[in-house]
Order: C-alpha cells, then sequence, then structure tokens
C-alpha cells in the first residue's frame, strides 16, 4: 500500500474476517507485491467471487456466440408447437426393445381445441428426437462474416425440433431466444451502467471535494434532472427517436439517454460520502504532505467508496435489465424483432403465458443468475480492493 | 301494424317485437324495490310512471325475473362506451338487431313518418313519457337542441350529418309531441345515421336542467361560471349534462335522464367503481307489463390494465361481455374458467371485414417512395409475397379464411373481386413485378434497392394494445425478408403516438383493424379517403373534408369515387344505395390500394349461464351502436333472481 | 447557519421547479398529435367517426391551436394563483381531481419505504456482522429474487393465484362498499387491510438494494480503527454498531431520500396499474399518454415539488446525522 497514513493492516475483528481467508500467504511476497497482484491473492481466495467471475465470462462467452448456442432460429414460427411444454433431455433408449445410451427427447404432437385456443400435447411413443453435440442445423453468418452451420446442440435430423424451454404462443424455441437474449441484455444495459458509473463518479467526487461554485452547479444539474419526471421524458424520446433506426440502434439511443439521466442518484451518494471524508485525518494528512488533488480524489478518498460503488453497480445492472420491460410496458421498449431478456419478459407477462406456459419466464431466471454473478463478483472485487480488509491474517 | 314505413327498412320483421300496447295498458307490473318507493309514497305509481303508450318488448327467450346486479368491468378511464353497452345510447331510433342492420326502428320516437321522397321526417314523441325525474319528455327539449345547441356559433362546426347537399336540416315544432325534420335534399340514410350514437344529442338534453348553462336562460350565467370554475358556458354545459359521446355522459349523478339504468356512482376521473340503478321511469315494457329493467343495479369495476380486466372475469366478476375481453390471447383463460365461474364463452361475430388492414401511404412525404408505393404492382407484390395460410396457421391457430377486406359472402353489399383477388401466395410472380419495377439490385443482406441506391424498407405503425396484429405483421416481415427481398419494420407504439405519426402524415404505412359492412351510417374509409381512418391517403382525405383548400388533390379515380360517395346518403332505396356503393367498390378493387390478411373470424367473451334473454351471438361493438341486445330484458334465471355467487 | 441555509435552498428551488415544469411541458408536447389526437384515436377504436372540422374546432375550444409557450403561460399563471385548470378528458377541474389520488400515493410510498426500511435495514446490518454466512447467503439470494422479478410480473401472479385458487380479488385499495364511501375510521382501517399487497410487491425490488447498500456501507466502516478503539473499550457489540458505524452507513440513504417519494411514486405507476389502485399512477400515465396537458404538467409539478422538498430534507438530514458535513461555503 502507497498510502503512509493508513493504519495498520490487523484491526478487522475476528469474526468479520474473511472466511476463504484461511490460506496464509508468505508475508515477505507481501511486502513487495503490487497492488494488482495483491488484489488478484486476495480475489483469487474468494471462491464465491471467483465463482461469479466464471458465470459472467461464460454469459458474455455465450453472448458473443450466440448463433452457435442456440440449436435453431429464434424467429422460426412453428404453428404446430404453440405453447410447447418444455422436454427433458433422455441418456437411456430402449425403443427398438434394446437397451441404448443416446441423448433425445420424446417426440410430442398437438392437440388444438379450436374454438377455446386451448393445446395441449401427447406423447408420441413412437418417435424420438435424437440429439447430439456439435451438430449441423441451420447455416447463420457468425458475427455477420463466417458461414457455418455447426450448432452446440442440435437434433440429428436437422428437419426436427425439441424444445429444452418449451415454445412461446407462436412455437417459437424458448430457449434459442434466451440464448439470443443475452447478447443484447449483456451488452447494451451494461453499457448504459457503465455511462452512469463513469459520470456519476466524477461529477459526485467533484461536487463533494470541492464544494463552493462546481458543487452548486452540479448539484442544480442532480435536481432539475432528479426531479424531471421519467416517464414524460421516455414518452417524448421514443417519439423523437428516426424511424430509420434499426430497433436495436433505437433501443442502444434510449439506453445512453437514461444513463444520462441516471447518474445522478450515484453522484448524490458519491458527493455525500466525499463530503464527509474529506475532512477525515487521513485526507488533510494527504492534503498536508503535498498530494495532488486527482491524487487525493482518486487514491485516498475514492477506494474508501468502493463498497458503495461495487452495490451500485450490481443493483444497476438488474434494474437496467429490467428497466426495458418497464418501458415495454409503455411501448417504447426493445421491438420486435430484436431480442433481450427484458422483451422476452414483457412477451410473457400476461395471464395467457401463466394459465398456458409458465416456461415463458425462464429468462427471469437467467437475470437472477446473472446478476448474482455479478453480485458476488462485486463481492470479492470490493474485499480485494478494500485496503483496510486483512489479508492473510 | 302500429309501425309506418321507414324508408327502405323491412317492416315485415318488426311485428314480432311489439304488440300492441292497448291490449295490456292497464296492468303494469314494477320492480319490488319501486313499489316499496311508491307504498311510501315517494314515488307515483307505475301508471303515471309509464307513457301512455310505452315501448312492449318482446324479449329474446322469456319474460323475466326481477332484482338483484349485474356485474362488469371497465378498462381504464376513457370506457365510457362499455356503460353505454348496457344503457344503450337511447336515441329517437334504433337498427335493428333482428334484420342485421339492414332497418332501423322507433325508439324515443313512438311514431316516424317518411316522406315519399325521403327529405322530410316527421316524429312523435309519446304522450306521457317522463325523464328519470318525472317531469315530461316534449318536443321542447328536442327544440331547446336543435334551436339553442346546434346552432348556437359557439358550437361549431354543426356535424355534416344535419347539413346533406350542403344545406342545414330545417327543424320544425309542430305540437308537445310532434316535430319534423326537413332536408332540401332526399336523404335516405337518415334514419340509419339517427340510429347512430353519434346522432343521439336531440333526445338527450333535458331543457329544464341543461339550459341553466346557456347564456339565453341563465341570467346569472357570469356568477355562476365563477362559482363552478368555468370559462365558457360550453365547459359548464359539459360539466353539466355531458356529452353523448364521451365520460362526461356518465360524470353527473343530477343530470336527467331517459336510459334504463341513471348513473349513482359516477365514472368521474379516476372512478375505481361505477354504479348504475334502475330509472324508475323507464318508458318500456315487456310483454306482460313489466316495467323494464328487471335488474336494479349494475356495478362495474375500473381496471387500468386489461390482464386486471381480464382477472376480474376470470374471478367470476364480469356477467357478460366481451368489449376489451375479446381478444384471442385471452381465449384459453376464459375457457379455463368458465365451467369454475358459471360462464360460458360468447361469440361475437363480424359481417365483414380483415383481421388486419394493411395500408401502405400513398400520399407519402418523401417521392421516391410515393412513387413506389403508388405503383399498383408494388401492391400487389406484397400481398402476394406472403403466405396467409401460414400467417393464419401460426397466429390463429389455424382459424381464419384468406381475405382482402369488405363485408362477407352472405352480407348484400359483399363484392368477390375486393375481398378476394390477389391472395394465393406466388413468390414468383411478385418477385418478376418487383424486377419489372426495377427494383432488381439487392444490397448484401438481400434486400432489394430503389434506383437511388436506398433499400427497399419502410415501417409500420401499430399500437402495443393489439398484440394479435403484431404477430400477424412478424410473420409477414419474415416471408417478405426471405421472399422478397423486401424490408419492413414494425413499429408498436402508443396508440395517441401512431395516430399523431399518422395525422402528420408521417409514416410509411400503417395497420389497424378491418371491420368494414359499407351500411349506412358508416364511411366507407377503405373505398375512398372519406375519414381520418383512411390512412392510406391522409392528405387525399385533408382535401375532400376542406373542399380543396388543403392538402393534396387526388389522383382521378380517388376522385371518381368520392363524387360517388357523396351521392350514397342520398339514396332513397337500398338497392339503389347497393348500386352507387359497388360503383365505388368496382373501381377500389381495380386500384387495389390496401389489402388485408385473414377474415375478421368471431372473438369471444364471456356470459354468465344463468343470465337469460341474452342472444347467442353479438356483431362486433365498433361496428353497431351497442344497447341492440337490449340488456335491459336480461335476468338471473335463478330461483329468487338473485345473482349466483361469483364462483362455484 | 441552518436557517440561512433552509432560506438560500428555498429560494433556489423556485426556479428549478419553473425550468422542469417548463421543461415537461416541452417533452410532453414534444410527441406528434395532441390531446385531440388521442381523443380521436380513443373515439376511432370505439368505431365512432369524427371528421376533420370538428377535429379543428375541438383543437381551437381547447386552446391547442396556440403556441406551446401561450399554453404554457396560461397555465403557469393559473398554477401561481392556485387554479390548475381543467382536464381536457374530464372536464373537470384538475384540483379536484388529483389531491385524493396523490395523497393515497404519499401514503402508499410512506407505507412501501417504511416497511422496506424496516425489513431491509436490520437483515442488511446482519448481513454485514455475519458476511459470508449462510444467512449472509440466504438474504443476499432472496433479496436478489425480489430484484430479478418485475413489479408487475408479481402482482400479476400474485392476483391470479389468490383469484383462482383462493377465489380472492386483491386488487384495489379498497373494499367495494369503501370504493366511493366518504372518509372515515372504517375506510381507513379498510385501507390498511388492503395496503399492504402493493406495499410488498413494491417493496421486493427495494428490499434486496437497501441490503446490500446497508451491507456494503457498513463493512467500510467495520474495519476502522475507532471501531476497534471502541471495542477495546469493552463496548457491547450492539451498542457499538447502531452508536457509530450505522450511523454513518445510513448516510446514502440520506443522500437519496430526496427522489425516494416521487420515484416511488413513478415506480410504482405500472404496479398501481395492474392491480388498479386509486392512486395517482394509473390517472398520471393515463394523463400523459393522452397528452391532457394541464393534467399531466399539474401531476408532474407535484412530483416536482416533492422531489424538492425532499432533497432539502436529505441534505438537512445528512447534517445532523454526520456532523463532518458542513453545510456549503
Amino acid at each position: 500500500m502507497s498510502s503512509q497514513d493508513l493504519p495498520a493492516q490487523d484491526i478487522g475483528p475476528k469474526d468479520l474476517t474473511h472466511p476463504t481467508s484461511d490460506v496464509v500467504e508468505d508475508p515477505r511476497h507481501l511486502d513487495t507485491a503490487s497492488q494488482g497482484r495483491l488484489i488478484w491473492l486476495s480475489f483469487r481466495k474468494h471462491r464465491l467471487a471467483m465463482a461469479g467471475a466464471a458465470v459472467v465470462l461464460f454469459l458474455f462467452f455465450v453472448a458473443v456466440f450466440v448463433e452457435f448456442f442456440a440449436p435453431f432460429d429464434p424467429h422460426e414460427f412453428n404453428s404446430t408447437k404453440i405453447f410447447h411444454p418444455p422436454q427433458m433431455l433422455k441418456l437411456v433408449d430402449n425403443s427398438d426393445g434394446g437397451f441404448a445410451i443416446r441423448l433425445h427427447v420424446n417426440s410430442m404432437k398437438i392437440v388444438r381445441d379450436p374454438l377455446t385456443l386451448q393445446v395441449s400435447y401427447e406423447e408420441d411413443l413412437d418417435e424420438k428426437v435424437y440429439i447430439r453435440f456439435f451438430g449441423r442445423g441451420d447455416t447463420y453468418r457468425l458475427w455477420n462474416l463466417f458461414e457455418m452451420d455447426i450448432h452446440f446442440i442440435a437434433p440429428v435430423d436437422p428437419d426436427q425440433r425439441f424444445f429444452l424451454l418449451g415454445s412461446d404462443r407462436l412455437g417459437r424455441d424458448v430457449f434459442s431466444r434466451t440464448v439470443f437474449g443475452t447478447r443484447l441484455s449483456m451488452s447494451i444495459g451494461l453499457v448504459g451502467v457503465a455511462i452512469s458509473l463513469v459520470i456519476g463518479i466524477i461529477l459526485g467526487g467533484i461536487s463533494g471535494y470541492f464544494g463552493g461554485i462546481a458543487d452548486a452547479v452540479i448539484q442544480r444539474i442532480i435536481e432539475v434532472l432528479i426531479v424531471l419526471p421519467s416517464i414524460p421524458l421516455w414518452m417524448g424520446l421514443s417519439a423523437a427517436m428516426p424511424t430509420d433506426w434499426s430497433v436495436v440502434m433505437r433501443y442502444f439511443a434510449i439506453t445512453v439517454i437514461l444513463s444520462l439521466v441516471g447518474w445522478t442518484e450515484l453522484a448524490r451518494v458519491v458527493r455525500g460520502r466525499f463530503l464527509s471524508l474529506r475532512s477525515e485525518d487521513f485526507v488533510t494528512a494527504a492534503r498536508l504532505d503535498g498530494s495532488s488533488r486527482p491524487r487525493i480524489i482518486f487514491r485516498h478518498i475514492l477506494p474508501s467508496t468502493y463498497s458503495y460503488i461495487v452495490t451500485a453497480v450490481s443493483l444497476a445492472i438488474p434494474a437496467m435489465i429490467l428497466a426495458e420491460t418497464a418501458l415495454s410496458f409503455l411501448g417504447l421498449g426493445l421491438l420486435p424483432p430484436a431480442i433481450s431478456w427484458g422483451a422476452l419478459l414483457f412477451e410473457a407477462q400476461n395471464i395467457r403465458s401463466i394459465v398456458a406456459g409458465p416456461w415463458l419466464f425462464a429468462p427471469g431466471f437467467l437475470v437472477l443468475i446473472a446478476v448474482l454473478a455479478f453480485n458476488f463478483l462485486g463481492d470479492g472485487l470490493r474485499d480485494a480492493a478494500d485496503p483496510y480488509a486483512a489479508l492473510g491474517e | 301494424m302500429l309501425r309506418r314505413k321507414l324508408t327502405w327498412a323491412a317492416p315485415a320483421v318488426v311485428g314480432t317485437l311489439v304488440i300492441s300496447p292497448l291490449a295490456i295498458a292497464a296492468d303494469y307490473q314494477e320492480a319490488p324495490m319501486l313499489a316499496d318507493l311508491v307504498a311510501a309514497g315517494e314515488l307515483p305509481p307505475v301508471e303515471e310512471r309509464l307513457p301512455d303508450n310505452p315501448e312492449v318488448v318482446v324479449a329474446h327467450e322469456s319474460v323475466g325475473k326481477y332484482g338483484d346486479e349485474i356485474r362488469f368491468g371497465l378498462s381504464g378511464y376513457s370506457d365510457h362506451e362499455q356503460i353505454t353497452n348496457w344503457t344503450g345510447h337511447n336515441g329517437l331510433v334504433q337498427v335493428d338487431y333482428d334484420t342485421n342492420y339492414s332497418s332501423t326502428l322507433p325508439l324515443l320516437a313512438g311514431e316516424v313518418d317518411v316522406s315519399e321522397d325521403a327529405s322530410v321526417y316527421t316524429f312523435t314523441l309519446r304522450k306521457g313519457h317522463k325523464w328519470s325525474d318525472g317531469t315530461p319528455f316534449t318536443t321542447a327539449d328536442v327544440a331547446f337542441y336543435f334551436e339553442d345547441i346546434l346552432t348556437h356559433p359557439d358550437m361549431a362546426p354543426i356535424r355534416k350529418e344535419w347539413l346533406p347537399g350542403g344545406e342545414l336540416v330545417e327543424f320544425k315544432l309542430i305540437d308537445e309531441q310532434t316535430f319534423q325534420l326537413e332536408f332540401a335534399v332526399s336523404y335516405g340514410d337518415f334514419l340509419f345515421e339517427l340510429a347512430h350514437p353519434k346522432l343521439v344529442p336531440p333526445v338527450y338534453y333535458q331543457k329544464a336542467y341543461c339550459s341553466k348553462a346557456h347564456p339565453k336562460y341563465n341570467d346569472n350565467l357570469e356568477a355562476d361560471l365563477q362559482a363552478n370554475n368555468m370559462s365558457s358556458w360550453r365547459d359548464y354545459l359539459i360539466s353539466l349534462c355531458g356529452d353523448s359521446l364521451n365520460n362526461t355522459r356518465w360524470a353527473n349523478v343530477e343530470r336527467p335522464s331517459l336510459d334504463p339504468w341513471i348513473i349513482k356512482e359516477p365514472y368521474t376521473g379516476g372512478a375505481t367503481q361505477v354504479v348504475l340503478e334502475r330509472n324508475p321511469y323507464f318508458f318500456q315494457v315487456d310483454e306482460e307489463g313489466k316495467q323494464l329493467p328487471y335488474i336494479d343495479r349494475l356495478v362495474g369495476s375500473v381496471f387500468s390494465d386489461p390482464q386486471g380486466l381480464l382477472l376480474h372475469a376470470i374471478a367470476g366478476n364480469y356477467d357478460f361481455g366481451f368489449r376489451k375481453l375479446e381478444s384471442a390471447a385471452n381465449r384459453p383463460a376464459l375457457a379455463e374458467a368458465a365451467p369454475r365461474i358459471g360462464a360460458e364463452l360468447y361469440e361475437v361475430s363480424s359481417i365483414g371485414g380483415a383481421s388486419i388492414w394493411f395500408q401502405l401511404n400513398l400520399t407519402h412525404k418523401d417521392p421516391e417512395l410515393n412513387a413506389l408505393f403508388n405503383e399498383k404492382d408494388f401492391r400487389v407484390a406484397l400481398s402476394t409475397g406472403f403466405d396467409r395460410e401460414e400467417v393464419i396457421e401460426v397466429t390463429m391457430l389455424g382459424q381464419g379464411v384468406p381475405w382482402q377486406g369488405g363485408p362477407f359472402e352472405d352480407s348484400p353489399m359483399h363484392h368477390s373481386q375486393y375481398s378476394t383477388q390477389y391472395l394465393e401466395f406466388d413468390p414468383d410472380g411478385a418477385n418478376a413485378l418487383l424486377d419489372g419495377l426495377g427494383l432488381s439490385e439487392r444490397n448484401s443482406d438481400g434486400i432489394r434497392l430503389m434506383p437511388s441506391g436506398q433499400p427497399v424498407a419502410f415501417t409500420v405503425e401499430t399500437t402495443v394494445a393489439k398484440d394479435d396484429h403484431i404477430d400477424q405483421l412478424e410473420v409477414m416481415r419474415a416471408h417478405w425478408l426471405e421472399h422478397l427481398g423486401v424490408d419492413m419494420r414494425i413499429n408498436a407504439t402508443e396508440r395517441a403516438l401512431m395516430f399523431g405519426k399518422i395525422e402528420n402524415n408521417d409514416h410509411d404505412a400503417a395497420v389497424w383493424d378491418g371491420n368494414t359492412s359499407w351500411l349506412p351510417g358508416r364511411p366507407a374509409s377503405g373505398l375512398a379517403p372519406v375519414s381520418v381512418s383512411s390512412r392510406w391517403g391522409v392528405e387525399w382525405y385533408l382535401w375532400y373534408a376542406s373542399n380543396g383548400e388543403r392538402g393534396q388533390e387526388p389522383p382521378e379515380n380517388v376522385k371518381q369515387r368520392l363524387e360517388l360517395w357523396d351521392q350514397v346518403p342520398l339514396a332513397t332505396n337500398f338497392d339503389d344505395r347497393r348500386e352507387i356503393i359497388h360503383q365505388i367498390v368496382d373501381n377500389a378493387a381495380d386500384h387495389f390500394a390496401h389489402f388485408g390478411v385473414s377474415k375478421l373470424m368471431p372473438n369471444y367473451g364471456i356470459k354468465k349461464t344463468a343470465m337469460r334473454n341474452v342472444k347467442p351471438s353479438n356483431p362486433s361493438t365498433s361496428q353497431y351502436p351497442p344497447g341492440i341486445q337490449r340488456t335491459w330484458t336480461f335476468y338471473w334465471d335463478t330461483e329468487d333472481g338473485q345473482r349466483p355467487p361469483s364462483q362455484q | 447557519m441552518l436557517i440561512k441555509y433552509i432560506i438560500r435552498r428555498i429560494a433556489w428551488s423556485i426556479p428549478i421547479l419553473f425550468v422542469v415544469s417548463l421543461l415537461a411541458f416541452l417533452i410532453l408536447q414534444a410527441p406528434p398529435g395532441d390531446f385531440i389526437t388521442a381523443h380521436t384515436a380513443a373515439l376511432l377504436s370505439d368505431g365512432q367517426e369524427v371528421d376533420y372540422e370538428q377535429i379543428a374546432a375541438l383543437r381551437q375550444h381547447y386552446g391547442l391551436d396556440q403556441s406551446i409557450f401561450v399554453q404554457y403561460w396560461k397555465w403557469i399563471s393559473g398554477v401561481l394563483v392556485g387554479d390548475f385548470g381543467l382536464s381536457f378528458e374530464w372536464r373537470e377541474p384538475v384540483s379536484t381531481l388529483i389531491w385524493e389520488r396523490m395523497g393515497l400515493s404519499v401514503t402508499l410510498a410512506a407505507t412501501t419505504v417504511l416497511f422496506t426500511w424496516a425489513l431491509a435495514l436490520p437483515i442488511g446490518v446482519y448481513s454485514a456482522v455475519k458476511k459470508y454466512t449462510f444467512g449472509d447467503y440466504v438474504v443476499t439470494t432472496i433479496g436478489f429474487l425480489g430484484l430479478a422479478t418485475p413489479n408487475f410480473l408479481l402482482a400479476l401472479i400474485l392476483m391470479y393465484v389468490s383469484v383462482v385458487y383462493y377465489g380472492l380479488d386483491v386488487s384495489g385499495l379498497f373494499s367495494t362498499e369503501y370504493k366511493n364511501a366518504p372518509w372515515s375510521w372504517a375506510k381507513v382501517r379498510d385501507l390498511f387491510a388492503h395496503i399492504w399487497i402493493p406495499v410488498v410487491i413494491l417493496g421486493t425490488s427495494s428490499t434486496a438494494s437497501i441490503i446490500r447498500v446497508m451491507r456494503a456501507n457498513l463493512l467500510d466502516e467495520l474495519h476502522k480503527p475507532y471501531v476497534t478503539t471502541a471495542r477495546a473499550k469493552g463496548l457491547s457489540e450492539l451498542k457499538l454498531l447502531v452508536r457509530y458505524p450505522v450511523r454513518i452507513a445510513l448516510n446514502p440513504f440520506i443522500s437519496t431520500i430526496g427522489w425516494i417519494f416521487p420515484q416511488i411514486i413513478s415506480g410504482s405507476v405500472i404496479v398501481s396499474i395492474v392491480l388498479s389502485l386509486p392512486t395517482a399512477g394509473p390517472m398520471y400515465l393515463t394523463a400523459l399518454k393522452s397528452q391532457d396537458m394541464f393534467l399531466a404538467g399539474s401531476f408532474v409539478l407535484m412530483l416536482s415539488v416533492l422531489a424538492v422538498i425532499g432533497m432539502l430534507i436529505s441534505d438537512i438530514l445528512l447534517g445532523i446525522i454526520d456532523p463532518r458535513i458542513r453545510f456549503g461555503r
């Protein structure tokens, strides 16, 4: 640690120590380790954080290769597969009276009631859909560049269909749609959060540290932005968007504008913390020591707000992903054919889905998993970066 | 036969509904709740409350029992139509349900006489007919409308229905019961227009009450306006008496009315519950002389969200109805709930129209798109470039028939070419047409390019509330992209935003409901640009409506149709009228300005099985005035006439 | 010092309200069309017909043919003397429409805040003190489950389940007999018998945030030297927690108290709609959608006033709770 006036590191009470920090590092290495390395060493020991990081990385990986991971075209309609329930993957195949290990699902046949529009499915015992990994299916252009037809999981007979997470009202595969949704949900939403974060920290920090005119001006801007009600703003925006933009483009623009408005909360909190910290002994000491202002802000004060920032970010991500469902409710969200978790949840939010296809809520679980992963990752980062946390105690 | 000829009405059917009142006049019965009031001396006896010749209604099934309430749901804050569905609009005349809406019957006017050339109409009100406050309803009330409201300069403009051939109707008061309306030209459509809710106002305002807001009758008006925080007498009139066509009709519990039920808990801003109670002075009786309505009370709960309304129905609190409930997406949930709540699905049918009505903007601001959209070949290519059978399979569970629009085969107005041309899915033919238009270049995504190098791409406007439209458009979008290389984008926004865009002529294309009947009283907005619903020719409509002052002059064939359209209301018999309409349709079919997907198939609402006198099917309300079911003859077929529990 | 500060802040809030109300008016006006467009759309959807001349006449009658600044001036000059104008849609004075609804909204928001804070703050403290224990993970996961579930979806499922399986109608804030009844003690009791459902639904999303924020803040504090010093002095754990670290950790909540009310009112719009609550939300959204300018504008103004008051209170409280913060300079 470079800061001279930080108190000794061994102050954490026993019951608050890290449960996974029982692996004692050789203290000699720690003395000379760089800050980045210290953080990494500490982070590595946080198992849940590592798991969170793994999940986040995996989601990003899926987001990059959605066409490969999705078995089918997410826009493919199928009138005989409406509200198809999820199918269990099975291994043991004794269809020919024999016994074989082949990955498959049992085929289902639709029964439709034309008056009530209710559908039900009967298991078709004679037909099985055999499934293989890295099978051939629809052709797609990965990143609009490479023509490919290999899918992570695909039916052996490319004309057959299986539904791991069921299908929706137009017979589209919910699993493929959820996989495709990963791309937008894990990109646009995060960009929005990042923009808010940067603006919030910088302006909140300036406002809190310097006070005076800078504070007054920033506070007035914040006040106007906070006071300006969000719903009319959204409605005005959606009307102002040029219609020749693609749906994704439009939504990206809305996200950016939302985040240009959404930094205020973070800024107020950061300001509040700065106000209370700038008169602390260690800040005064740093100032007397001749530290430059940016150094004081970014090296001394900001780190003590990490916890809050990490938490704010891990809370902002689900909020951004779900903001879309609320926007859709107002008719401003993502429009078809774009797919995201939020848009999928919006499509599912009606009585019909509760009655006929509860599996349509599956994207909600993906949101939960992503959120938890980000949160544990954040926890790990926070602990690792915390100058007070006992390392190697 | 008490009825008189009503232009080209079909009088033969009328007799089944109405018996001579003289046979039963002596022996009227009333609801127990009113009998109690009469016994307490708070209400005059039923004979004095009914007119001398009450309207006698033979209910659809049987004479009913008095009592209890009917529950229903209201969707949001501008669902006044839902209430009016229950009470009826109650104009001078009504459209006849039993002749498939091709004739009219008298209603508030006991008698109507029409001159041979259909230019002079004589109306006779019922003697002894009373408002809900017990004061007589006479021609003085009608005169108040024609002399003091309709023609008052502050109330301009006058509806064009009162101005056939450009001349204002002439009102002649004859005596307390009789008045005449005289037109400068033959006006065969008049009774149908009069049966429509929009022409209810002549019998809507009670002079004694509503004239309090009128400068001619109130000398203290300025003070009253100030006391009520109003700036104009027109606003004050609306706050007192409301407007028969919007929410304010149900906002004032003190307004005297002629409806079967009168408002008790009003439908004002933010109301969560609306209650109506029987009008003790309602002028109709059943064949046994029982004063209608049978049901004491209507209780409506207001839901801001359509899903809330659906839940209300699933909970068994929506006794009969389909408005805002009939979407196909709701049907499985309703069907599942039906046995539990003692209800059944109830059919709402249409006599014409398409599931969606796809309209390219033929007056587009962009010259290149304008030129392209105005090529008939382009429109034909779009129509034949997607597979309607698959749209129907995927989005309607196969329940549909490919259809371009227009009335169905069993309607006298049916026009085969208009409704069934270019329905076949023919991607090769469609591509050949597009190539022929010089659109053969394509970009790297396979989208065709216009001569300027811009892709053939357009945005279709729809609204978030119509999820069935969006589903159909999604399939069409996929087909056009795959088979034609045409890029359609779907823009689903808030309804008002969509309409705002169209009003400014900023849309490429739009879809909307495709109801069509071509019957009198309904502008045929698909045949010619004659209403704001003609989204395919916004500027042409503007030109037509402003007599050429604004908008763009339409091409010759459209102008011909507009000229013919002006002749339609003046026809004096059904065949003549049909002849003119079909001339317009021939021309419109050749032009092929817009197209549809499937026939508008029946939708389903819900009806409690214990409710009687409900006809087995109801035409969709956006085509026909509500109240045609005579809801005031409904009753509960239970032992004591009480409403069965919501859930069983 | 404090008094001077408050006066200065109040003086500041007047131009802010002015700017915001003007901005809001401009934004409301931005989408194509106006109230008459929305009105026409509603009529056409009902199968009515409106012709071009009537549309023009209505526009003139409502003053919509005038420039937006003229319309704004007409409205704001009325507001200054307490006249909020007539609602286009209802032809009733705006003031008769909004007060009861705003009152119910604030009641709902206040109950929600109290409920979530009472529930979440102790859990947050527990979660920080017992960091990385089983209990911590359980509350974290449950919290995030609440956060990851859209409120209106939860409302919808709750309504469906209670209707279908228990025959209960959980929508609204009052029983049928009290819906249109005048205010009485019985009605207030009835309100509190119903209000907990929306409170719980609205609470699910904010509970997680409060737990996490509290936990994070407290963790920052717990490592500080003064805590150790205090502990060394023999202060009991509970006293030690409550006296300093928890107080400091409340700082961010105080910072955000400013917009918590307007935020809950805006945030509860969709839930209010799904649950058909007689609060400001549904009417506010309807007014916005139909561009009922004076009604919508008045709601916006009310929300802005709430936010401004909230921010003022928040800044004063910050100073009281944490004396290290000086008021301005």
